[in-house]
Protein backbone atom coordinates (compact mmCIF):
# COMPACT_ATOMS: atom_id res chain seq x y z
CA UNK A 1 0.00 0.00 0.00
CA UNK A 2 1.37 3.49 -1.02
CA UNK A 3 1.69 6.15 1.61
CA UNK A 4 -0.68 8.06 -0.28
CA UNK A 5 -3.57 6.14 -0.16
CA UNK A 6 -2.32 4.82 3.12
CA UNK A 7 -3.23 8.62 4.35
CA UNK A 8 -5.56 9.68 2.37
CA UNK A 9 -8.69 10.84 4.14
CA UNK A 10 -11.12 8.70 1.66
CA UNK A 11 -14.76 10.40 2.27
CA UNK A 12 -16.53 7.15 4.12
CA UNK A 13 -13.39 7.83 6.68
CA UNK A 14 -13.53 11.36 6.94
CA UNK A 15 -17.29 10.99 8.23
CA UNK A 16 -16.51 8.62 10.24
CA UNK A 17 -13.42 11.17 11.74
CA UNK A 18 -16.20 13.65 12.15
CA UNK A 19 -18.79 11.53 13.53
CA UNK A 20 -16.02 10.67 16.48
CA UNK A 21 -14.72 13.78 17.10
CA UNK A 22 -18.27 15.67 16.95
CA UNK A 23 -19.19 12.56 19.45
CA UNK A 24 -16.33 12.84 21.52
CA UNK A 25 -16.62 16.55 21.56
CA UNK A 26 -20.37 16.02 23.35
CA UNK A 27 -18.89 13.67 26.09
CA UNK A 28 -16.20 15.80 26.71
CA UNK A 29 -18.69 19.21 27.52
CA UNK A 30 -21.24 16.61 29.33
CA UNK A 31 -19.11 14.78 31.70
CA UNK A 32 -18.88 16.42 35.10
CA UNK A 33 -15.26 16.82 36.35
CA UNK A 34 -13.84 14.40 38.58
CA UNK A 35 -16.16 11.72 37.21
CA UNK A 36 -13.89 9.66 35.33
CA UNK A 37 -12.12 6.70 37.10
CA UNK A 38 -8.40 8.78 38.23
CA UNK A 39 -9.19 11.89 37.18
CA UNK A 40 -8.21 14.17 40.20
CA UNK A 41 -4.78 11.76 40.45
CA UNK A 42 -3.84 12.64 36.63
CA UNK A 43 -4.73 15.98 36.93
CA UNK A 44 -2.39 16.53 40.31
CA UNK A 45 0.05 14.71 38.26
CA UNK A 46 0.15 17.31 35.46
CA UNK A 47 -0.40 20.86 37.91
CA UNK A 48 2.28 19.58 40.08
CA UNK A 49 4.71 19.75 37.52
CA UNK A 50 3.72 22.56 35.82
CA UNK A 51 3.04 24.43 38.83
CA UNK A 52 6.69 23.10 40.47
CA UNK A 53 8.97 22.61 37.51
CA UNK A 54 9.42 18.98 39.08
CA UNK A 55 7.84 15.66 38.45
CA UNK A 56 5.87 14.10 41.32
CA UNK A 57 7.93 11.01 43.03
CA UNK A 58 6.54 8.03 43.34
CA UNK A 59 7.10 6.53 47.39
CA UNK A 60 6.92 2.98 48.43
CA UNK A 61 3.48 3.37 50.52
CA UNK A 62 1.00 3.68 47.87
CA UNK A 63 -0.43 7.42 47.87
CA UNK A 64 -3.92 8.22 48.39
CA UNK A 65 -4.66 11.06 45.96
CA UNK A 66 -3.67 14.40 47.06
CA UNK A 67 -4.78 16.59 44.89
CA UNK A 68 -3.65 20.12 45.48
CA UNK A 69 -5.84 22.23 47.85
CA UNK A 70 -7.19 24.27 44.89
CA UNK A 71 -8.60 20.63 43.55
CA UNK A 72 -9.53 19.74 47.21
CA UNK A 73 -11.70 23.19 47.40
CA UNK A 74 -13.34 22.22 43.77
CA UNK A 75 -14.46 18.90 45.41
CA UNK A 76 -15.96 20.95 48.20
CA UNK A 77 -17.78 23.58 46.51
CA UNK A 78 -18.58 22.16 43.46
CA UNK A 79 -20.14 18.97 45.96
CA UNK A 80 -19.04 16.78 42.77
CA UNK A 81 -17.18 14.44 45.18
CA UNK A 82 -20.20 13.16 46.91
CA UNK A 83 -21.64 11.96 44.01
CA UNK A 84 -18.77 9.83 43.14
CA UNK A 85 -18.82 6.25 45.10
CA UNK A 86 -22.54 7.51 45.79
CA UNK A 87 -24.77 6.05 43.65
CA UNK A 88 -27.68 7.45 45.67
CA UNK A 89 -26.61 11.47 45.50
CA UNK A 90 -28.09 12.95 42.71
CA UNK A 91 -26.00 15.69 40.61
CA UNK A 92 -26.29 18.89 42.26
CA UNK A 93 -27.44 21.97 40.47
CA UNK A 94 -28.61 25.35 41.67
CA UNK A 95 -31.66 27.32 40.44
CA UNK A 96 -29.54 30.53 39.30
CA UNK A 97 -27.08 31.86 36.79
CA UNK A 98 -24.27 30.52 38.49
CA UNK A 99 -23.16 27.03 39.20
CA UNK A 100 -22.58 26.00 43.00
CA UNK A 101 -19.42 27.54 43.82
CA UNK A 102 -19.02 29.15 40.56
CA UNK A 103 -17.55 32.45 42.43
CA UNK A 104 -15.60 30.61 45.09
CA UNK A 105 -14.03 29.12 42.01
CA UNK A 106 -13.45 32.28 40.35
CA UNK A 107 -11.33 34.02 43.40
CA UNK A 108 -9.98 31.03 44.63
CA UNK A 109 -6.55 30.55 45.49
CA UNK A 110 -4.15 30.51 43.11
CA UNK A 111 -1.49 29.48 45.42
CA UNK A 112 -3.45 26.45 46.52
CA UNK A 113 -2.23 24.99 43.36
CA UNK A 114 0.71 23.50 44.48
CA UNK A 115 0.37 20.81 47.28
CA UNK A 116 3.04 17.74 47.82
CA UNK A 117 2.26 16.16 44.29
CA UNK A 118 1.94 12.59 45.83
CA UNK A 119 -1.12 11.39 43.77
CA UNK A 120 -1.99 7.79 43.01
CA UNK A 121 -0.76 8.52 39.66
CA UNK A 122 2.42 9.67 40.91
CA UNK A 123 4.21 6.31 39.53
CA UNK A 124 3.94 6.64 35.78
CA UNK A 125 6.24 8.24 33.38
CA UNK A 126 5.86 11.35 31.93
CA UNK A 127 4.83 11.43 28.24
CA UNK A 128 1.37 12.12 28.67
CA UNK A 129 1.46 14.79 31.10
CA UNK A 130 4.15 16.59 28.94
CA UNK A 131 1.51 16.57 26.65
CA UNK A 132 -1.32 17.70 28.86
CA UNK A 133 1.29 20.66 30.27
CA UNK A 134 0.12 22.49 27.21
CA UNK A 135 -3.03 22.93 27.46
CA UNK A 136 -3.05 23.53 31.21
CA UNK A 137 -0.53 26.34 30.59
CA UNK A 138 -2.52 27.88 27.59
CA UNK A 139 -5.50 28.19 30.10
CA UNK A 140 -3.25 29.10 33.41
CA UNK A 141 -5.04 32.27 33.40
CA UNK A 142 -8.76 30.56 33.89
CA UNK A 143 -10.25 28.74 37.10
CA UNK A 144 -9.45 24.99 37.78
CA UNK A 145 -12.23 23.85 35.59
CA UNK A 146 -11.31 25.40 32.17
CA UNK A 147 -7.91 23.62 32.74
CA UNK A 148 -9.17 20.46 33.33
CA UNK A 149 -11.31 20.95 30.56
CA UNK A 150 -8.91 21.97 27.98
CA UNK A 151 -6.53 19.04 29.27
CA UNK A 152 -9.48 16.53 28.38
CA UNK A 153 -9.55 17.74 25.00
CA UNK A 154 -5.97 16.16 24.18
CA UNK A 155 -8.04 12.79 25.07
CA UNK A 156 -10.61 14.08 22.40
CA UNK A 157 -8.37 13.69 20.04
CA UNK A 158 -6.51 10.91 20.81
CA UNK A 159 -9.77 9.03 20.56
CA UNK A 160 -9.57 10.21 16.71
CA UNK A 161 -5.64 9.10 16.86
CA UNK A 162 -7.09 5.76 17.75
CA UNK A 163 -10.13 5.55 15.16
CA UNK A 164 -7.73 6.79 12.20
CA UNK A 165 -5.48 3.63 13.39
CA UNK A 166 -8.49 1.43 13.75
CA UNK A 167 -9.20 2.53 9.79
CA UNK A 168 -5.78 2.18 8.68
CA UNK A 169 -5.14 -1.61 10.09
CA UNK A 170 -8.62 -2.81 8.65
CA UNK A 171 -6.89 -1.34 5.26
CA UNK A 172 -3.73 -2.72 5.35
CA UNK A 173 -5.61 -6.31 6.54
CA UNK A 174 -7.49 -5.98 2.97
CA UNK A 175 -11.16 -4.45 3.63
CA UNK A 176 -12.26 -1.94 1.09
CA UNK A 177 -12.27 1.68 2.04
CA UNK A 178 -16.23 1.44 3.26
CA UNK A 179 -15.81 -1.80 4.96
CA UNK A 180 -12.71 0.39 6.60
CA UNK A 181 -14.80 2.79 7.51
CA UNK A 182 -17.65 0.71 9.22
CA UNK A 183 -15.52 -1.01 11.33
CA UNK A 184 -13.49 2.51 12.48
CA UNK A 185 -17.01 3.61 13.38
CA UNK A 186 -17.51 0.59 15.52
CA UNK A 187 -14.06 1.20 17.24
CA UNK A 188 -14.47 4.95 17.88
CA UNK A 189 -17.99 4.85 18.89
CA UNK A 190 -17.57 2.11 21.85
CA UNK A 191 -19.32 3.85 24.72
CA UNK A 192 -16.38 2.74 27.46
CA UNK A 193 -13.85 4.33 25.22
CA UNK A 194 -15.93 7.67 24.62
CA UNK A 195 -16.41 7.46 28.45
CA UNK A 196 -12.59 7.30 28.96
CA UNK A 197 -12.08 9.82 25.90
CA UNK A 198 -13.51 12.44 28.54
CA UNK A 199 -11.11 12.33 30.79
CA UNK A 200 -7.79 13.57 31.82
CA UNK A 201 -6.68 10.08 32.01
CA UNK A 202 -3.01 8.87 30.39
CA UNK A 203 -4.90 5.60 29.36
CA UNK A 204 -5.73 7.35 26.59
CA UNK A 205 -2.05 8.07 25.32
CA UNK A 206 -1.87 4.09 25.90
CA UNK A 207 -5.11 3.37 23.61
CA UNK A 208 -4.02 5.21 20.79
CA UNK A 209 -0.10 4.24 20.54
CA UNK A 210 -1.63 0.04 20.94
CA UNK A 211 -3.76 0.88 17.95
CA UNK A 212 -1.31 2.84 15.93
CA UNK A 213 1.25 -0.33 17.02
CA UNK A 214 -1.42 -3.22 15.91
CA UNK A 215 -1.84 -1.13 12.69
CA UNK A 216 1.78 -1.64 12.37
CA UNK A 217 1.94 -5.04 13.58
CA UNK A 218 -0.78 -5.94 10.55
CA UNK A 219 1.66 -3.73 8.25
CA UNK A 220 4.84 -6.18 8.64
CA UNK A 221 2.62 -8.91 8.31
CA UNK A 222 1.26 -7.88 5.17
CA UNK A 223 4.49 -6.41 3.56
CA UNK A 224 6.65 -8.57 5.64
CA UNK A 225 9.42 -8.17 8.18
CA UNK A 226 12.03 -5.33 7.48
CA UNK A 227 13.87 -2.68 9.79
CA UNK A 228 12.58 0.08 9.13
CA UNK A 229 9.05 -1.50 9.38
CA UNK A 230 10.75 -3.08 13.03
CA UNK A 231 11.98 0.35 14.07
CA UNK A 232 8.88 1.95 13.44
CA UNK A 233 6.74 -0.27 15.81
CA UNK A 234 9.34 -0.14 18.50
CA UNK A 235 9.62 3.36 18.65
CA UNK A 236 5.60 2.87 19.23
CA UNK A 237 6.24 1.01 21.74
CA UNK A 238 8.92 2.29 23.30
CA UNK A 239 6.69 5.59 23.38
CA UNK A 240 3.84 3.76 25.06
CA UNK A 241 6.46 2.50 27.69
CA UNK A 242 6.77 5.88 28.84
CA UNK A 243 3.61 6.77 29.14
CA UNK A 244 1.76 3.63 31.12
CA UNK A 245 2.75 0.55 32.80
CA UNK A 246 0.01 -1.21 31.35
CA UNK A 247 1.66 -0.97 27.92
CA UNK A 248 4.18 -3.21 29.42
CA UNK A 249 1.99 -6.29 28.23
CA UNK A 250 1.77 -5.61 24.72
CA UNK A 251 5.37 -4.78 24.37
CA UNK A 252 6.27 -8.38 25.95
CA UNK A 253 3.35 -10.16 23.27
CA UNK A 254 4.68 -8.05 20.38
CA UNK A 255 7.90 -9.93 19.62
CA UNK A 256 6.12 -13.01 19.85
CA UNK A 257 4.22 -11.94 16.86
CA UNK A 258 7.52 -11.01 15.55
CA UNK A 259 8.76 -14.19 15.33
CA UNK A 260 5.68 -15.61 14.32
CA UNK A 261 5.45 -13.60 11.11
CA UNK A 262 9.41 -14.32 11.17
CA UNK A 263 8.71 -18.10 10.50
CA UNK A 264 6.02 -17.69 8.07
CA UNK A 265 8.38 -15.38 6.09
CA UNK A 266 11.51 -16.49 6.37
CA UNK A 267 13.16 -13.38 5.69
CA UNK A 268 16.83 -15.03 7.42
CA UNK A 269 18.55 -15.54 10.31
CA UNK A 270 20.67 -12.32 10.32
CA UNK A 271 17.70 -10.03 9.44
CA UNK A 272 15.44 -11.80 12.19
CA UNK A 273 18.06 -11.07 14.56
CA UNK A 274 18.47 -7.53 13.57
CA UNK A 275 14.92 -6.98 14.00
CA UNK A 276 14.01 -8.44 17.24
CA UNK A 277 17.16 -7.16 18.10
CA UNK A 278 16.33 -3.93 17.37
CA UNK A 279 13.08 -4.12 19.15
CA UNK A 280 14.33 -5.36 22.23
CA UNK A 281 16.73 -2.90 22.62
CA UNK A 282 14.57 0.18 21.73
CA UNK A 283 11.80 -0.76 24.24
CA UNK A 284 14.04 -2.03 27.14
CA UNK A 285 16.22 1.39 26.57
CA UNK A 286 12.96 3.05 27.30
CA UNK A 287 12.13 1.24 29.94
CA UNK A 288 14.96 0.82 31.94
CA UNK A 289 15.78 4.89 31.15
CA UNK A 290 13.06 5.63 32.29
CA UNK A 291 13.96 3.51 35.47
CA UNK A 292 17.29 3.83 36.11
CA UNK A 293 16.36 8.15 36.36
CA UNK A 294 13.86 7.43 38.87
CA UNK A 295 16.18 5.38 40.90
CA UNK A 296 18.61 8.50 40.52
CA UNK A 297 16.21 10.65 41.81
CA UNK A 298 15.64 8.84 45.03
CA UNK A 299 11.80 7.61 43.61
CA UNK A 300 10.57 4.04 44.46
CA UNK A 301 10.62 1.40 41.89
CA UNK A 302 8.78 -1.31 40.69
CA UNK A 303 7.39 -3.34 42.21
CA UNK A 304 4.71 -1.01 43.93
CA UNK A 305 2.12 -1.42 46.21
CA UNK A 306 -0.95 -1.31 44.27
CA UNK A 307 -4.70 -0.67 45.26
CA UNK A 308 -5.80 -3.65 47.19
CA UNK A 309 -9.83 -4.34 46.27
CA UNK A 310 -12.12 -7.33 47.27
CA UNK A 311 -13.72 -7.69 43.68
CA UNK A 312 -13.98 -4.57 42.74
CA UNK A 313 -13.49 -5.55 39.27
CA UNK A 314 -17.12 -5.97 38.83
CA UNK A 315 -18.35 -3.45 41.25
CA UNK A 316 -16.42 -0.56 40.14
CA UNK A 317 -19.16 0.90 37.42
CA UNK A 318 -21.49 0.83 40.24
CA UNK A 319 -18.98 2.65 42.42
CA UNK A 320 -18.16 4.95 39.79
CA UNK A 321 -21.79 6.19 40.02
CA UNK A 322 -22.43 4.66 36.78
CA UNK A 323 -26.19 3.25 36.47
CA UNK A 324 -26.08 -0.49 36.82
CA UNK A 325 -22.82 -2.44 35.43
CA UNK A 326 -22.89 -1.48 32.42
CA UNK A 327 -20.48 0.47 30.11
CA UNK A 328 -17.37 0.64 31.91
CA UNK A 329 -17.56 -3.08 32.12
CA UNK A 330 -19.17 -4.45 28.81
CA UNK A 331 -15.93 -5.96 27.25
CA UNK A 332 -15.11 -8.42 30.48
CA UNK A 333 -18.00 -10.07 29.21
CA UNK A 334 -15.90 -11.45 26.78
CA UNK A 335 -13.38 -12.57 29.31
CA UNK A 336 -15.93 -13.23 32.12
CA UNK A 337 -18.83 -15.16 30.02
CA UNK A 338 -18.62 -18.31 32.09
CA UNK A 339 -20.15 -16.08 35.39
CA UNK A 340 -21.45 -13.03 34.21
CA UNK A 341 -22.89 -13.19 30.99
CA UNK A 342 -26.42 -14.67 30.80
CA UNK A 343 -26.30 -13.02 34.48
CA UNK A 344 -25.59 -9.16 32.41
CA UNK A 345 -27.96 -9.91 29.22
CA UNK A 346 -30.83 -9.85 31.86
CA UNK A 347 -29.52 -6.81 34.12
CA UNK A 348 -28.78 -4.49 31.44
CA UNK A 349 -29.64 -4.93 27.50
CA UNK A 350 -27.13 -2.94 26.10
CA UNK A 351 -24.46 -4.36 28.03
CA UNK A 352 -25.95 -8.14 26.96
CA UNK A 353 -26.23 -6.80 23.34
CA UNK A 354 -22.99 -5.59 22.91
CA UNK A 355 -21.50 -9.01 25.11
CA UNK A 356 -23.92 -11.14 22.67
CA UNK A 357 -22.19 -9.66 20.02
CA UNK A 358 -18.65 -10.29 20.85
CA UNK A 359 -19.86 -13.78 21.87
CA UNK A 360 -21.18 -14.36 17.59
CA UNK A 361 -18.07 -12.44 16.24
CA UNK A 362 -16.05 -14.05 18.38
CA UNK A 363 -17.48 -17.58 17.15
CA UNK A 364 -17.92 -16.44 13.40
CA UNK A 365 -13.74 -15.96 14.05
CA UNK A 366 -12.92 -19.24 15.01
CA UNK A 367 -15.40 -21.25 12.35
CA UNK A 368 -14.57 -18.33 9.83
CA UNK A 369 -10.76 -19.04 10.31
CA UNK A 370 -11.10 -22.93 10.22
CA UNK A 371 -12.81 -21.94 6.61
CA UNK A 372 -10.54 -19.91 5.41
CA UNK A 373 -13.70 -17.02 4.85
CA UNK A 374 -12.29 -14.47 7.04
CA UNK A 375 -10.32 -11.56 5.53
CA UNK A 376 -6.46 -11.73 6.47
CA UNK A 377 -6.21 -15.22 8.41
CA UNK A 378 -3.18 -14.55 10.25
CA UNK A 379 -3.70 -11.79 11.82
CA UNK A 380 -6.71 -13.24 13.37
CA UNK A 381 -3.99 -15.57 15.45
CA UNK A 382 -2.30 -11.77 16.16
CA UNK A 383 -5.75 -10.19 17.35
CA UNK A 384 -7.10 -13.41 19.40
CA UNK A 385 -3.34 -13.63 20.89
CA UNK A 386 -3.53 -9.82 21.59
CA UNK A 387 -6.68 -10.16 23.24
CA UNK A 388 -6.20 -12.94 25.66
CA UNK A 389 -2.73 -12.21 26.10
CA UNK A 390 -2.86 -8.65 27.15
CA UNK A 391 -5.83 -9.47 29.34
CA UNK A 392 -3.75 -12.87 30.52
CA UNK A 393 -0.53 -10.44 30.75
CA UNK A 394 -2.29 -7.89 33.15
CA UNK A 395 -3.60 -9.93 35.62
CA UNK A 396 -0.68 -12.05 35.92
CA UNK A 397 1.18 -8.39 36.08
CA UNK A 398 -1.01 -6.75 38.48
CA UNK A 399 -0.87 -9.80 40.59
CA UNK A 400 2.59 -10.38 40.65
CA UNK A 401 4.62 -7.31 40.36
CA UNK A 402 1.92 -4.81 42.20
CA UNK A 403 0.14 -6.45 44.64
CA UNK A 404 2.71 -8.45 46.33
CA UNK A 405 -0.08 -11.03 46.05
CA UNK A 406 -3.24 -9.15 47.19
CA UNK A 407 -6.34 -8.74 44.88
CA UNK A 408 -5.98 -6.28 42.38
CA UNK A 409 -8.55 -3.85 41.04
CA UNK A 410 -9.21 -4.71 37.15
CA UNK A 411 -11.29 -3.09 35.28
CA UNK A 412 -12.68 -3.29 32.34
CA UNK A 413 -11.25 -0.42 30.56
CA UNK A 414 -8.03 -1.80 30.99
CA UNK A 415 -8.97 -3.41 27.82
CA UNK A 416 -9.14 -0.54 25.60
CA UNK A 417 -5.84 -0.60 24.47
CA UNK A 418 -6.30 -3.96 22.56
CA UNK A 419 -9.98 -3.22 21.80
CA UNK A 420 -8.91 -2.71 17.97
CA UNK A 421 -7.53 -6.28 18.11
CA UNK A 422 -10.84 -7.36 19.83
CA UNK A 423 -12.68 -5.50 17.23
CA UNK A 424 -10.96 -6.96 14.07
CA UNK A 425 -11.87 -10.48 15.80
CA UNK A 426 -15.96 -9.27 16.39
CA UNK A 427 -16.36 -7.03 13.18
CA UNK A 428 -14.78 -9.52 10.61
CA UNK A 429 -16.16 -12.57 12.26
CA UNK A 430 -19.79 -11.31 12.68
CA UNK A 431 -19.30 -10.33 8.35
CA UNK A 432 -17.92 -14.42 7.93
CA UNK A 433 -21.34 -16.00 8.93
CA UNK A 434 -23.31 -14.43 6.13
CA UNK A 435 -22.87 -14.93 2.41
CA UNK A 436 -20.23 -12.19 0.62
CA UNK A 437 -22.87 -10.44 -0.80
CA UNK A 438 -24.53 -9.91 2.24
CA UNK A 439 -21.07 -8.90 4.43
CA UNK A 440 -21.40 -4.96 3.45
CA UNK A 441 -24.97 -4.89 4.61
CA UNK A 442 -24.00 -6.53 7.89
CA UNK A 443 -20.70 -4.21 8.16
CA UNK A 444 -23.76 -1.37 7.73
CA UNK A 445 -25.69 -2.94 10.89
CA UNK A 446 -22.35 -3.43 12.53
CA UNK A 447 -21.23 0.35 12.47
CA UNK A 448 -25.29 2.17 13.38
CA UNK A 449 -24.90 -0.20 16.29
CA UNK A 450 -21.95 1.07 17.44
CA UNK A 451 -23.31 4.23 17.57
CA UNK A 452 -26.56 2.96 18.90
CA UNK A 453 -24.55 1.65 21.86
CA UNK A 454 -22.79 4.89 22.42
CA UNK A 455 -26.15 7.29 22.52
CA UNK A 456 -27.31 4.16 25.21
CA UNK A 457 -24.21 4.79 27.28
CA UNK A 458 -24.74 8.46 26.89
CA UNK A 459 -28.36 8.18 28.05
CA UNK A 460 -27.29 5.51 30.61
CA UNK A 461 -23.81 7.37 31.95
CA UNK A 462 -24.77 10.89 31.47
CA UNK A 463 -28.26 10.57 32.85
CA UNK A 464 -26.54 9.41 36.04
CA UNK A 465 -25.68 13.27 36.39
CA UNK A 466 -28.14 15.41 34.46
CA UNK A 467 -31.13 13.74 34.88
CA UNK B 1 -32.41 14.47 -7.80
CA UNK B 2 -30.80 10.84 -8.85
CA UNK B 3 -31.85 8.07 -7.09
CA UNK B 4 -29.17 7.24 -4.79
CA UNK B 5 -29.05 11.32 -3.34
CA UNK B 6 -32.89 10.11 -2.89
CA UNK B 7 -32.10 7.74 -1.22
CA UNK B 8 -29.05 8.94 0.65
CA UNK B 9 -31.35 11.72 2.14
CA UNK B 10 -34.16 9.13 2.90
CA UNK B 11 -31.26 6.97 5.09
CA UNK B 12 -30.09 10.22 6.62
CA UNK B 13 -33.37 11.38 8.17
CA UNK B 14 -34.33 7.69 9.38
CA UNK B 15 -30.92 7.49 10.78
CA UNK B 16 -30.94 10.96 12.31
CA UNK B 17 -35.19 10.63 13.68
CA UNK B 18 -34.04 7.17 14.83
CA UNK B 19 -30.51 8.20 16.74
CA UNK B 20 -33.15 11.17 18.55
CA UNK B 21 -35.58 8.51 19.16
CA UNK B 22 -33.76 6.03 20.37
CA UNK B 23 -32.15 9.62 22.92
CA UNK B 24 -35.97 10.42 23.75
CA UNK B 25 -37.05 7.35 24.55
CA UNK B 26 -34.57 7.06 26.96
CA UNK B 27 -34.68 10.53 28.54
CA UNK B 28 -38.55 9.35 28.95
CA UNK B 29 -37.90 6.24 30.34
CA UNK B 30 -35.80 7.82 33.31
CA UNK B 31 -38.17 10.50 33.94
CA UNK B 32 -41.04 8.04 34.26
CA UNK B 33 -38.42 6.61 37.14
CA UNK B 34 -37.36 9.63 38.26
CA UNK B 35 -41.09 11.52 39.01
CA UNK B 36 -39.10 14.56 40.38
CA UNK B 37 -36.51 15.01 37.74
CA UNK B 38 -36.65 17.66 35.63
CA UNK B 39 -35.55 17.66 31.87
CA UNK B 40 -32.45 16.79 30.67
CA UNK B 41 -32.18 20.39 28.46
CA UNK B 42 -32.93 22.60 31.64
CA UNK B 43 -30.29 21.18 33.85
CA UNK B 44 -27.78 21.63 30.69
CA UNK B 45 -27.96 25.09 31.31
CA UNK B 46 -27.63 25.28 34.92
CA UNK B 47 -23.99 24.38 35.83
CA UNK B 48 -22.38 26.96 33.95
CA UNK B 49 -18.80 25.70 34.82
CA UNK B 50 -19.05 22.04 33.72
CA UNK B 51 -20.46 23.14 30.56
CA UNK B 52 -18.48 25.23 29.57
CA UNK B 53 -21.28 28.02 29.89
CA UNK B 54 -22.77 29.44 26.89
CA UNK B 55 -25.12 26.30 26.13
CA UNK B 56 -21.98 24.90 24.08
CA UNK B 57 -22.89 21.28 25.28
CA UNK B 58 -26.26 21.18 24.50
CA UNK B 59 -25.50 22.53 20.31
CA UNK B 60 -22.74 19.58 20.39
CA UNK B 61 -25.65 17.08 21.60
CA UNK B 62 -27.72 18.50 18.50
CA UNK B 63 -24.75 18.49 16.52
CA UNK B 64 -23.72 15.21 17.38
CA UNK B 65 -26.63 13.73 16.63
CA UNK B 66 -27.02 15.07 12.95
CA UNK B 67 -23.65 14.60 11.73
CA UNK B 68 -23.94 10.75 13.00
CA UNK B 69 -27.30 10.79 11.41
CA UNK B 70 -25.96 11.95 8.27
CA UNK B 71 -22.67 10.46 7.95
CA UNK B 72 -23.79 6.97 8.75
CA UNK B 73 -25.93 7.57 5.42
CA UNK B 74 -23.24 8.82 3.63
CA UNK B 75 -20.98 5.59 4.76
CA UNK B 76 -23.73 3.51 4.41
CA UNK B 77 -24.44 4.77 0.80
CA UNK B 78 -20.75 4.75 -0.37
CA UNK B 79 -19.94 0.64 1.41
CA UNK B 80 -23.42 -0.45 -0.45
CA UNK B 81 -22.39 0.68 -3.76
CA UNK B 82 -18.94 -0.37 -3.66
CA UNK B 83 -18.48 -2.75 -6.38
CA UNK B 84 -16.69 -5.56 -4.95
CA UNK B 85 -17.46 -7.69 -2.19
CA UNK B 86 -15.58 -6.01 0.82
CA UNK B 87 -12.64 -7.31 0.47
CA UNK B 88 -9.70 -5.61 -1.74
CA UNK B 89 -8.46 -7.90 -4.99
CA UNK B 90 -5.27 -9.54 -4.17
CA UNK B 91 -5.67 -9.20 -0.82
CA UNK B 92 -4.78 -12.11 1.57
CA UNK B 93 -7.56 -14.92 2.79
Amino acid sequence: MSASRRFRLDPPLAWVLAIVLVKQLAWWALMPLWQIPDEPAHFAYVQYWAESGHLPRATRERPQNEPSEEAAHTEKWTAFHDVTFHPDVRQPFTDGEDGPGEAELRDGPRLGRLKDGNSSAATYPPLYYALARVPYHLFAGGTIVDQVFAIRLVSVVLVVVTTWAASAMALELGLTAGLAACFALFVGMQPMLSMMGAAVNNDLLVIALCTVASWLLARIGRQGVSVRRVAGLALVVALGVLTKVQMLPFAVLVPAFLTLQMARQRPGVRRSAIALGLYGGVVAAAYLGWNAFQAWRGAALPPLPATPCDFNWYFNAVLWGFQGRTMAHMVNTMFWAAFGWLDTVFADPVYGVLGTLVAVGAAGSWVGYRRGTVPSRPFHVVAWGLGLGYWALLILGGYQLYSHGEKVMLQGRYLLPVWAAIAWVVFTGCLSWVPESRRRLVAVVLATLGCLFNTAAGILILGRFYV
Amino acid sequence: MSDVRHLLWKAALVAAVGSVGVWVTGLAVELLRRPDAVHLVSRLGQWKPVILKHGIAAGLLVVAVLVTGVGLARIASQVLGEPDRGVRPGSPS
